[in-house]
């Protein structure tokens, strides 16, 4: 753990591709368990592996080779690395991959997991004069007021719901809508801001991307069946992409 | 770092034929594997990074909170990213894996092949650097730089 209470980047790297020794694994399982800051870069990790392999690699793998024959690799050495990439989890060259693309934070913090193509949301908070970045876990008060700065990444249309640490859904935006609201293609900052309330807990923002618009009150039905955890978008019918992210509430 | 997926594909592709041309160099055990790669993938980073602002300046134009101050400056990742290019060289990979990498001082010693003091001591200068920049400006403007007396 850091001095500021976190795991970094090269411990969760390490946990994922089962290098770290035993004692270590534990402490990283304890503090993931309790941390929610640290369980989204973790997420985020997972996600980028899993991108990794399945589009990255088989897209890349060769030419890449072949650069490194060509610059002198040994031609035994990258077609090993190229073969055990996909098969194995602990190698050096998974880690050279998933380093490079967990390192490549695209503007989300380490929890709004943004690959290539997928929209990403990022949630500014003022409290009194200052504002801030919120990132995943960190504790918000009643009476911040948060604002949404969405890429939309081709997705045409989008509705953003909290849900509070009961279950209970919340529109966001668009505000007093029946339906998604438009987007422009780029990046936008939406009008208007949300003042908290006073509920504790975990507040969950759920920003549904889509490419035509979704009722809210069908968004809302299948949110509700997903309960507590996550939304995919798979959850969501018409949804293209979902994005999830977690704050705390706490008294002042 | 990037925060582009474009560039973020191609620096994976770069550092694994990197990796491939110097890996007798590469630590035998897997942690320090690990670690001898975020040294050169940040390095790598770094570098586009700093050609990107020289050839169409800073992408970063995300909407910047208001009059950040430097304390809570330094804990927003999206902060710290714009000051990368606007300290030297020197501060910038320590800045990286201590800030964004999430790494102590001891773990940035580790992965940069210093002494944990020269860390603390760029870390220090990375932040009064910071300080300086977000209260001359109330916030970070891209692609300039504070004098380094």
């Amino acid at each position: 753990m850091n001095d500021r209470g976190h795991l970094s980047a090269d411990v969760l790297d390490g946990y994922k591709l089962g290098i770290l020794p035993l004692d270590a694994r534990a402490e990283v399982e304890s503090h993931l368990s309790a941390c929610p800051g640290c369980q989204a870069a973790f997420r985020a990790i997972e996600d980028d592996y899993q991108v990794f392999q399945e589009s990255v690699l088989p897209r890349t793998a060769f030419d890449v080779v072949k650069r490194a024959q060509a610059r002198g690799g040994s031609r035994g050495t990258a077609w090993r690395l190229w073969v055990a990439l996909p098969l194995a989890g602990a190698t050096v060259a998974v880690a050279l991959l998933v380093v490079i693309l967990t390192s490549v934070d695209t503007g989300n913090g380490r929890g709004a997991v943004r690959v290539k193509g997928d929209p990403a949301l990022r949630i500014y908070a003022k409290r009194g004069e200052s504002v801030f970045t919120v990132r995943p876990g960190d504790r918000l008060r009643p009476g911040d007021r948060i604002r949404f700065v969405i890429e939309p990444a081709g997705s045409r249309y989008l509705l953003i719901v909290s849900q509070s640490a009961t279950g209970a859904l919340s529109l966001y935006h668009p505000p007093k809508a029946a339906g998604s609201g438009e987007l422009r293609p780029g990046r936008a900052e939406l009008p208007g801001s949300i003042e908290l309330d006073e509920a504790p807990g975990t507040e969950r923002i759920i920003s549904v991307f889509s490419n035509s618009p979704l009722l809210v009150e069908e968004v809302m039905e299948s949110l509700r069946r997903v309960g507590d955890k996550p939304p995919t978008a798979e959850e969501i019918t018409g949804a293209r992409h979902v994005v999830v992210f977690d704050f705390e509430k706490e008294l002042p | 770092m990037l925060r582009d997926a474009r560039e973020a594909e191609d620096a994976v592709q770069e550092v694994f034929v990197r990796a491939c041309r110097h890996l007798k160099k590469v630590p035998s055990d897997d942690l320090g594997a690990l670690k001898w790669l975020y040294r050169i993938s940040t390095n790598y980073c770094l570098n586009v990074v700093r050609d990107r602002e020289k050839r169409i300046g800073s992408l970063d134009n995300w909407p910047e909170p208001a009059q950040p101050d430097a304390e809570r400056g330094l804990l927003d990742r999206d902060v710290v990213r714009r000051l990368l290019t606007q300290v030297p060289k020197k501060l910038r990979a320590p800045a990286v894996l201590y800030y964004l990498d999430d790494m102590d001082q001891s773990g940035v010693a580790e992965v940069l092949g210093i002494s944990t003091r020269t860390v603390i001591n760029r870390l220090n200068d990375f932040r009064a650097r910071a300080r300086k920049i977000l209260a001359g400006r109330g916030r970070v403007r891209p692609g300039k730089k504070i004098s380094s007396g």
